[in-house]
């Protein structure tokens, strides 16, 4: 089923959480809707749902208009946070609930109950009571009864925020494999970027009421439209600083040019102010000391095993870069940090709206 | 040390016990002695029968009284269990406007004591007829303020997500009361109709004004009435009868521990 809102706004009596969201789904596409707490996400979705009214604009599913209908017209399915299982049902009950309003016959609705606990290998705990599961395991019940009702969508509302950090890895494998095995389409809320980067066909940033960004999770991390994107999408997060770039096509860190610590600028580039955003993995430190590198110090290491992060300090500025191999520097030392010589790797931010900036650095866009 | 400080609360604990049962005790005690003995102050005696409960049960109507107590608690128990989850579906799920403000003013009632409404209470009975009846005994007690507020409390704690699953599968307000919201707080609403039925079967002064006959007299009312008559001085008799009406509260009691413990303090805490 695809989906299409047009210029959708929310207010509630005080506070806009939407304003003129459009965005069209395909069929069968894992579309991730993510942003930070307050962004507006869980909104949006209960919106799709049905379970919150629209101000303005207007819903589509598969070219009819269900802006006014309520949930159940709408046909589809909800996951939710907390899992909302009834406590006073045992496993196969809660899957089975939600095939009563349904205009099934009791042989069918059995078959659709064995078929949904066995996709999510829950057919063995059939008679226990939801008390009686981890939290993993009543996430799972929550979605056999979502699937069992075979609606061609579903919604998640942040499904895995209540697990911890191992049972997460392994539900978030098995909600991308259920979507392969099933093709419904599937709308995901959550706000961890890691679980949309690593799940969604197509990811939706929300923030301060707007889409912030569209688009496949590696145009989102490669060509971030914003700061807000650039920063929300990665770990450790991008590193953003103001730059000030002179008629010589040489720019220092600040937002007065300080001569002195002037590096060349790597391509044409206008001069004057910009924000300019560098991933930790490009900031990496030189063996000795060259042109094109900036002195900094260092002001903490962490050392994770398979990555090294040093935090840096470059003329009053933060730096965080990220070493892909075990990296042993004292806090305190002096470091020059390469600047990354492909245009790719230069993330150049208007520096007063924090919009990406395509002209001038040509080849560098979309 | 620490077994010392037990020592003297399990001595505290058994003092403070055996002043509370001591009545109780000696009501049973003396129902097992013939009422001669008694008169004459001979608690020793050693002649113990059960012959007074045979006395009780077959020359008084105290099974008529057991009787309309059962059918009079039950029947407040019923109708406060329904129209106080009603009434609470409503303070909770509703989209009424001014919900809380029209809690605060619902609850103001439960700040007037039932003796003040018992004038008016009584009036409007006598007006309706129904004196001396099952329905003057009962309608009265149909909803209460303290009622509607423990089981808005219980609904609250209802997580949002199922009230979305409950709208987002299309129930209506009384299929979700039913289907989702009644079982997930059964126990306080087992909880509850035990308190309503305890609280109702140990009536007095209402019962006292509103029957005059035996055909409607609850217990309580019908144990005064039993030791009020010129010709009952047989006080072994009215102490078995005093200890058979104990009985079916006893069992309940007993019966309901597990919610009353849980339920009373859970309330307490997140009320």
């Amino acid at each position: 089923m695809s989906i299409r809102l047009t210029n959708v706004s929310k207010g509630f009596e005080h506070t806009q959480v939407l304003s003129d969201i459009s965005v069209t789904i395909a069929p069968g596409e894992f579309f991730v809707m993510v942003g930070p707490s307050g962004s507006g996400k869980s909104t949006l979705l209960r919106i799709i749902a049905g379970l919150t009214s629209v101000t303005a604009g207007q819903i589509y599913f598969d070219e009819r208009e269900v802006t006014a209908l309520p949930p159940k017209e709408r046909n589809l399915s909800m996951v939710f946070q907390n899992y909302a299982l009834l406590p006073f049902m045992n496993v196969a009950q809660n899957v089975r609930f939600g095939l009563d309003n349904q205009q099934l016959s009791a042989n069918e609705k059995n078959k659709r109950v064995d078929w949904a606990l066995d996709l999510v290998h829950l057919s063995g705990l059939r008679d226990r009571k939801p008390k009686a599961l981890s939290g993993g395991q009543q996430q799972r019940v929550s979605l056999a009864r979502a699937l069992a009702a075979k609606t061609p969508l579903v919604l998640m509302d942040e499904p895995l925020s209540n697990l911890d950090a191992q049972l997460r890895a392994e539900m978030r494998a098995e909600i991308i494999r259920l979507h392969r095995e099933i093709g419904m389409t599937l709308i995901y809320v959550t706000h961890d970027q890691v679980e949309a980067m690593t799940m969604g066909d197509r990811i939706l940033v929300l923030d301060a009421e707007q889409i912030q960004q569209l688009g496949t999770p590696l145009e989102l991390y490669n060509h971030p439209a914003n700061e807000f994107v650039a920063k929300f999408i990665g770990t450790p997060e991008m590193n953003i600083v103001p730059i000030t770039v002179n008629e010589h096509n040489q720019f220092s860190l600040g937002t007065e040019f300080a001569a002195q610590q002037a590096v060349p600028v790597p391509f044409a580039l206008p001069a004057g102010h910009y924000h300019l955003g560098i991933r930790p993995e490009q900031l990496v430190p030189l063996a000795a000391a060259g042109t094109a590198a900036l002195p900094a110090t260092v002001a903490d290491v962490q050392q994770l095993g398979n990555d090294t992060l040093i935090f840096s300090d470059c003329n009053g500025q933060q730096l965080v870069s990220r070493i892909p191999q075990q990296f042993e520097v004292a806090v305190g030392s002096r470091l020059q940090l390469a600047v990354p010589p492909q245009k790719g790797a230069w993330h150049l931010f208007d520096a007063q709206t924090g919009a990406a900036i395509k002209e001038g650095v040509a080849d560098g866009g979309r | 040390m620490n077994r010392l400080k037990n020592g003297l609360q399990y001595l505290l604990l058994t003092g403070v016990a055996v002043l509370l049962l001591f009545p109780l005790l000696l009501g049973f005690w003396a129902s097992l002695l013939p009422t001669k003995e008694i008169a004459a102050g001979r608690f020793l005696a050693t002649n113990l029968s059960w012959h007074n409960y045979e006395q009780a049960l077959l020359t008084t109507p105290l099974i008529r009284y057991l009787a309309n107590s059962l059918v009079t608690a039950g029947l407040i128990t019923f109708g406060q269990l329904l129209l106080c989850t009603l009434a609470a579906d409503a303070f909770v799920f509703s989209d009424l406007h001014y919900k809380k403000q029209l809690f605060a003013v619902f609850l103001v009632t439960m700040m007037l004591p039932f003796e003040a409404q018992i004038i008016p209470n009584f009036q409007t009975i006598k007006a309706f007829g129904w004196l001396d009846h099952y329905a003057g005994l009962t309608v009265p007690f149909f909803t209460s303020a303290f009622g509607v507020f423990m089981l808005r409390q219980a609904f609250l704690q209802l997580p949002a997500d199922l009230v979305r699953f409950g709208q987002y599968l299309g129930l209506s307000q009384l299929q979700f009361l039913w289907k989702i919201v009644v079982p997930y707080s059964r126990s306080m609403l087992v909880t509850f109709g035990l308190y309503t039925f305890l609280t109702q079967w140990n009536q007095y002064l209402w019962p006292l004004i509103t029957t005059f006959s035996d055909d409607y007299r609850p217990v309580q009312v019908g144990l005064k009435q039993l030791q009020s008559e010129d010709t009952f001085a047989n006080w072994g008799m009215l102490m078995a009868t005093a200890m058979i009406v104990l009985v079916p509260t006893l069992v309940l009691l007993i019966c309901g521990q597990k919610f009353f413990k849980h339920n009373l303090n859970a309330g307490g805490t997140k009320g």
